[in-house]
């Protein structure tokens, strides 16, 4: 017997609504897309997971023909004890070969979308964001739509960076209001008192998260990808403190 | 005389050229954070089919293992419908409990070395 938790299944987390009824939350990360579904109970939670598993697998296999697919129809009308067992391989397979575009979306339109990198595409937050939003409100919400594709120590070290280093220099200014002035002055102070490769982590925070505004429509550009707030790699900085 | 050329990795499938001019596929995977060899192959189909198949065994440990019963059915399933054969083939021989090998680490294997010194 299988026992299923929030701890082997990747992306599951249980949230309790106002009303005291329990919600399992389920997100899929497949190919750069994701998507968030909700279940009534952990089985259907459970079902869901094992469909879409499988039908990420079968999506490599060769697709049925109409005459195997006829035999298969055939062979569970036939065996009513394999139904059980082949049923949810026969649904997964046909499943894998319908086109893609049929899945939910669980990013924005296209539009907002705009000039982001293909991997940071349809990673906003969802649902409305309210285009005066403080740094450090987003920043939360950020960190809590994403919380659940890290690990745990992941999490610790994204929220560090975030209360000790972003939130205390951005969290009081609108999002829509900071600029790349305002970051390169901030990495300049940072590359003081820090590592680079620690300067290089809160930046790379900081770039996300106005990744994610973007494709929420909240700012229109990321200030922190302008060239004046690129940070020299190790070598290069290595080359300019040691020209000879 | 003429060096082959180096190993190459290609996401799980590692090439490697031998002296002979063939080539061997190596098919590597990763459980929980270890990567382990499922096999050696002479052809990239047969390694990418059996990287295929580890995946659908991956993915049916989620599912209750087959009984007895359910096993014997699907084989006579198989004899009885050709052109599902293949693919119940695969089904049935993916459909079984994975074991990865346990790796010692390089510190626990000097110390096993000592003591047998």
């Amino acid at each position: 017997m299988i026992t299923f938790t929030t701890r082997n299944i990747p992306g599951l987390s249980k949230t309790i609504r106002s009303d005291g009824t329990p919600v399992w939350k389920l997100m899929i990360q497949f190919r750069g897309r994701r998507w968030m579904k909700s279940h009534m109970t952990l089985e259907d939670a459970i079902q869901y997971y094992r469909e879409e598993k499988l039908r990420q697998t079968f999506l490599k296999w060769p697709p049925f023909t109409e005459a195997e697919l006829q035999v298969f129809t055939d062979l569970l009308n036939r065996q009513p004890d394999l139904r059980s067992v082949l049923s949810p391989i026969l649904a997964a397979a046909l499943a894998a070969y319908e086109p893609t575009e049929s899945l939910s979306s669980p990013g924005r339109s296209a539009s907002h979308q705009r000039g982001l990198p293909k991997n940071q595409r349809q990673k906003g937050t969802g649902g409305q964001v309210d285009p005066d939003i403080l740094f450090h409100t987003y920043a939360r919400r950020w960190f809590e739509a994403n919380r659940t594709a890290w690990t745990t120590s992941t999490q610790d070290a994204t929220r560090s960076l975030c209360t000790k280093h972003l939130n205390p220099v951005f969290g009081g200014h609108r999002l829509c209001d900071i600029t790349a002035n305002m970051v390169e002055h901030w990495l300049r102070d940072q590359l003081k008192s820090y590592s680079l490769a620690l300067c290089q982590n809160m930046r790379k925070a900081l770039a996300s998260i106005f990744y994610a505004a973007i494709a929420d429509g909240v700012v229109s550009a990321n200030p922190v990808t302008d060239p004046r707030c690129m940070l020299p790699t190790y070598t290069t900085r290595q080359r300019l403190q040691n020209p000879h | 005389m003429s060096i082959p050329p180096k190993p190459t990795r290609r996401g799980p499938f590692l090439t490697i050229p031998l002296q002979n001019g063939t080539t061997r596929f190596v098919v590597l995977v990763s459980y929980k954070g270890v990567e382990h060899t499922i096999g050696k192959y002479s052809t990239q189909a047969e390694a990418t089919a059996a990287y295929q198949n580890h995946l659908l065994s991956r993915t049916l440990q989620l599912f209750e293992p087959l009984t007895a019963d359910q096993k014997q059915h699907l084989q006579t399933a198989a004899r009885d419908y050709p052109a599902l054969a293949s693919f119940l083939g695969r089904l049935s021989l993916a459909w079984q409990q994975l074991h990865y090998p346990n790796k010692r680490a390089n510190k626990s294997y000097t110390k096993h070395k000592e003591h047998i010194q």
